[in-house]
């Protein structure tokens, strides 16, 4: 069912034949392409058969059902309920969990946290309010720079540009208070006089 | 196409900006990626090209109510600096000039809409294709990539499936009432459009013709009857106008009058902040020049009511009123004659 993206009620099958026409609800002007996915009828999903003789291979999660498939990851045994399929790559579902955990497939990520994007804010902001923060959040910003370099940038994103700007920056602010210090530990007794 | 970040995505037009938040579409050989940025996280969403049922859009009024407002701010704030001395004069033609080129670029971006991608899993509202140009862009852009992952619909192909796999697809035809005069058109709604005879928002338009007259009356005639009852036809008519807001939410009222009560809203808005930021500023120059003493004088109406930047916002108020009002009306007016025509002609009378 297709809605229309103002007041959300169904559309008709003409309006959607018709490609540009009027909301029949809420008539405004609607520009519509729907694609063959719209008519496909969802799978009811594989049943697993049960093991006819003892010459044939068993699932490694359901010992009665036969297997169709081996693991791509583990090598188990597997039957057509246990087979995920992604990318052209057959895995049980533990595999498939693990992967997802650990990261390894980009595909499966729903989320990720931009440490760059921290590691800049961490850096920037407490110099836009004020100066003396960075006394402490440089340091901070310098070692969280370093200790995220590898960590996974955005998906879209891979330059680590906000990182390197992140070093430069805390690098700086390191270095003015090092001569600040220096600066008021040799003219201490002057400025006092 | 623009391109940039990884090499398996490219980046298409369009970047959705809202507070603390950005979100962006970007391309892959066989699916779409949705980066949604918030504060320091980035969500992601994926339509697989052979997944997409749908992609719909529709204009909205957004756009143009923007550049209605903007506009009014870029003149409340050239006339503001009109009335003032040199000094001020440039402060507040440059807040103007920064708001005439928010404008160019607001209309530059061209008119706004919604744009909808849908699979059997989700109907995303794409935040990034807020601007029709871009989304018309898009979707010619998609089609042979769906296309090519599922094959190419023809119209007649979707009339005939919709009646295969019936409203599982497609709400039936049979179901649009043949006429309009009756409540409209409710397509197996599961949330049917209430019916809204429109007659709160006429009262609205009359309100406002109300404050037009007492507007500008008050230009010329200035006394604590008239003001008040100015007052009172200026909370009358934000009464009626977020009356309308309300009662118009879900209902079958004709599109435009839906428009009319948003813009109504935000050009009261706008003239809300235009009259408070003049008023303190004229507040704060008559002290510090001292004509007006606030801890012992009156009020001192007639001191202000003599502005040039009063007279100027009155006017603006006025004005945009009528404009307002009158829109409002013909709008009444076309919709009650169409209503008519169609129940004339439908079977039932």
């Amino acid at each position: 069912m297709v809605r229309c993206p103002a007041c959300r009620s169904p559309l008709a099958a003409e309006t959607l034949a018709a490609g540009t026409s009027d909301c029949a609800a809420c008539r405004v002007r609607l520009e519509i392409s729907v694609f063959p996915a719209l008519f496909r009828k969802h799978d009811p999903g594989r049943n697993s058969e049960p093991v006819a003789s003892d010459q044939e291979s068993a699932c490694f999660y359901h010992p009665g059902k036969r297997a169709v498939v081996v693991c791509d990851h583990c090598g188990r045994f597997l039957c057509a309920l246990c087979d995920l399929e992604l990318n052209g790559r057959h895995c049980c579902p533990p595999c498939l969990d693990q992967e997802r955990l650990e990261k390894r497939n980009t595909r499966l990520e729903s989320q990720r946290t931009r440490y760059d994007r921290v590691v800049l804010a961490v850096t920037i902001y407490p110099m836009l309010l004020m100066f003396y923060p960075t006394f402490f959040t440089a340091p901070i910003a310098l070692f969280m720079a370093i200790r995220y370099w590898n960590a996974p940038a955005s998906l879209v994103h891979r330059a680590k540009i906000r990182c390197f700007l992140a070093i430069l920056i805390s690098t700086g602010q390191i270095i003015c208070w090092v001569l600040l210090i220096g600066f008021l530990v040799t003219h201490w007794g002057e400025m006092f006089k | 196409m623009t391109t940039g970040g990884s090499r398996e995505y490219r980046r298409l037009p369009g970047r959705g900006v809202g507070l603390f938040r950005t979100t962006t579409l970007w391309a892959a050989e066989d699916h779409l990626l949705l980066v949604d940025v918030r504060g320091f996280s980035e969500f992601y969403r994926r339509f697989y090209f052979g997944d997409v049922q749908a992609v719909a859009l529709c204009p909205t009024p957004v756009g143009r109510v923007r550049a209605v407002a903007l506009a009014l701010l870029g003149v409340s704030l050239a006339a503001l600096g009109w009335t003032c001395g040199p000094a001020w004069k440039t402060f507040w033609w440059t807040l103007a000039a920064m708001v005439v080129v928010l404008l160019l670029v607001d209309l530059g971006l061209g008119p706004s809409c919604i744009c909808t991608l849908q699979t059997a899993a989700q109907t995303v509202d794409v935040l990034s294709l807020r601007r029709l140009r871009r989304a018309r862009w898009f979707t010619v852009w998609v089609q042979p990539h769906v296309e090519l992952a599922q094959g190419a619909l023809k119209a007649a192909e979707v009339l005939e499936r919709s009646g295969e796999t019936g409203p599982a697809a497609a709400a039936p035809a049979a179901s649009i009432p043949p006429t309009l005069a009756t409540p409209p058109a409710v397509l197996a709604s599961q949330r049917p459009l209430r019916h809204e005879s429109g007659r709160i928002h006429e009262l609205m338009c009359y309100a406002l013709l109300l404050s037009v007259a007492t507007t500008t009356l008050q230009l010329f005639v200035w006394s604590v009857m008239t003001s008040v009852v100015a007052s009172v036809i200026g909370v009358g008519v934000l009464a009626l106008v977020i009356a309308s807001v309300v009662r118009q939410q879900g209902s079958d009222v004709r599109p435009g009058l839906k428009r009319l009560a948003w813009t109504v809203i935000a050009f009261e808005a706008v003239l809300m902040v235009s009259g408070f930021v003049y008023g303190a500023f004229v507040m704060f120059r008559l002290t510090v020049d001292r004509t007006i003493d606030p801890s012992t004088g009156p009020f001192p109406f007639d001191v202000i009511r003599k502005q040039p930047g009063y007279r100027t916002l009155a006017l603006v108020s006025a004005g945009g009123a009528l404009l307002l009002a009158a829109w409002g009306l013909v709008l009444i007016r076309n919709d009650r004659r169409e209503k008519g025509a169609r129940a004339w002609q439908s079977p039932g009378i």
